[in-house]
Formats: C-alpha cells, structure tokens, sequence
C-alpha cells in the first residue's frame, strides 16, 4: 500500500467524454455572449426608464415654473404680443411644412376623438 | 461574435481568447477535483469563465492573471458546494455528499483503485483544505499565488498543506 502520496503522482480517476474540451469552449463563448446580451439589455432598459423620469421632471418643471400672472385682470397687451409672437412663427414656416402639419393633425386619431367624445350619447 | 474575445484588453495586455486558451483545461481540472462530478464541473467552469470576462476589464496586471483566475474558479466551487449542501437532505453528512457523487459517477475510471482511494481520502479534507492541498499537490501554485486565491497568509498555508498532506497520509496506509 503506498503511504508515501508524494509517489502517488498526479493521476486521477476522474474521465472526461471525448472531444468534451473543444465543444466545451464552444459552449463558454455561447453562455459568454448570452451574458452579455443580457446585460445589454438591462442597461438599456434602465436607460430608458431614466430618461422617460428625467422627461417627466422635466415636463413638471416647465409647469411649475411658468409665470403666474400677478393681477386677475387679463392682461391683453402681453396676450397681444404673444399672439404676434405666435403669428411671426407662423411667418416663418413654409407652405409645405404648414400643410404637413395639418395634414398630420386632420389623420391624428388623439387629437380627433374629442370630436368623437362630443358625438357620444349616454 | 468573435471580435468581443478578441478585444485586446489594455490594461492586463491580455483577451479574453487567451485566456481561455491558457486556462479551460487547468480550471476545468481544478474545480472538478473540487466539486468531483463531471456535470457539476461543466456548470461551475461555464459560470467562471463569464465571470472572468465581467472582470477582464478591470484587471491592472496580467502577471496576477493566474492568481485571479483561480480565485474566481475557487470561489464559484464554494459558492456550488454551499448550494448543494443547502438542498441536500439534514441526514447526509457534509462529506458523505462528494463521496457519494465519486462513487457514483458515470466519469470516474473505477479501475484506478489507488487514484480513487487517493480521492476519497481528499474528500474528507474541509473544503479549504482540500483547496489548499489541491492547488499546491495538483497545480503546483506557489504558497504566494495560493495565498491571492485564498486570501489566506502564506505561513497559515503551509501549516494547512502540512496537516491536510498527514491526514491523507493516514488515511492511505489504513
């Protein structure tokens, strides 16, 4: 019996199936590759999901920090000049970009259903 | 596909091909001295390997490629060995669960009376024993590079090795 391992070497009686090691690496690029769409994936996702949040925040500041009008009384001057400011952009947009809006905004099934709400009977 | 194993990675001067090149057979080994069954080993050397891509990025210095390896291999053992232990039945002892796997494994050669013996006699080491014993006895890792898997000083290593080595010893000559 020996008692002295050091003799013993390094056989094992562990066996491997044949061509296991080529088909091995095969099989750790897949997994690896895999993983890494995952992770992807779950980046992006988490992406996304900020920046919808910072959008929102966004949206919320704007409202929040909109001028409040001081008096009751309308002030018909700054409405005036907003409609001017409004009518110059106006100015500005070509015919083919203004028919493309309407166009866009007449087969708009959102903006189109309050027509559709109002036609509603209960 | 083959570009992101072919990425040279800057920092460690090494890809990830190389890597497992240099290291699919030496872990593989490795972990299946660990964790003994064929299947089991397959699993924890795939899960590895992910997780040596993960850090690849990160490593500063290719001379602790081999250190590093290691460790990930070692830890994703224990990590395996801690699952098994908490799905196995309360009455199977802790030891009894490799042993079991060795006696009834479809990939041991039974033929190699002695190798098996020397096996079983391994398995009733503790797990940081026999990963002390198994880096030092098969992998022939310095005490120092043992030491960055293990995390264990290289002097308690060397009192480790000796006590498992007389152990198996033992057991041999009963």
């Amino acid at each position: 019996m020996c008692n002295d391992i050091d003799k013993l070497g390094k056989q094992m009686p562990y066996t491997v199936p044949e061509g296991f090691f080529p088909s091995m690496e095969q099989s750790i690029r897949q997994a690896v590759e895999k993983d890494r769409q995952k992770r992807r994936r779950a980046l992006m996702a988490k992406w996304s999901i900020s920046v919808a949040a910072a959008a929102v925040a966004g949206v919320i500041a704007m409202v929040a920090l909109k001028p409040v009008p001081t008096s009751g009384v309308v002030n018909h001057d700054v409405m005036a000049s907003n409609n001017v400011a409004n009518d110059s952009t106006e100015v500005y947009m070509s015919d083919e970009l203004l028919d493309e809006w309407i166009t866009l905004s007449e087969n708009d099934e959102f903006i189109n259903c309050e027509n559709e709400i109002e036609n509603i009977t209960y | 596909m083959m570009n992101i194993f072919k990425r040279h990675i800057a920092k460690a001067a090494v890809t990830f091909d190389q890597v497992l090149a240099a290291y699919e057979k030496p872990l593989y080994w490795h972990i299946r001295r660990m964790v003994v069954s064929h299947d089991d080993a397959q699993d924890v050397l795939q899960e590895t390997f992910i997780k040596i891509y993960r850090g690849l990025g990160m490593l500063n210095n290719a001379e602790a490629l081999k250190g590093w390896v290691y460790r990930i291999a070692t830890n994703e053992c224990l990590r395996h060995l801690g699952r098994r232990r908490e799905q196995a039945l309360s009455t199977i002892a802790d030891g009894e669960l490799l042993l079991n796997d060795l006696m009834e494994s479809t990939h041991v050669d039974y033929d190699k009376e002695m190798e098996v013996k020397f096996q079983q006699a391994i398995l009733t080491l503790s797990d940081h024993q026999r990963v002390v014993f198994n880096l030092r006895y098969y992998d022939e890792l310095p005490y120092e590079e043992i030491s960055h898997v293990t995390g264990s000083t290289v002097e308690s290593l060397k009192v480790t090795y000796h006590k498992a080595k007389e152990k198996v010893k033992k057991i041999m000559t009963e």
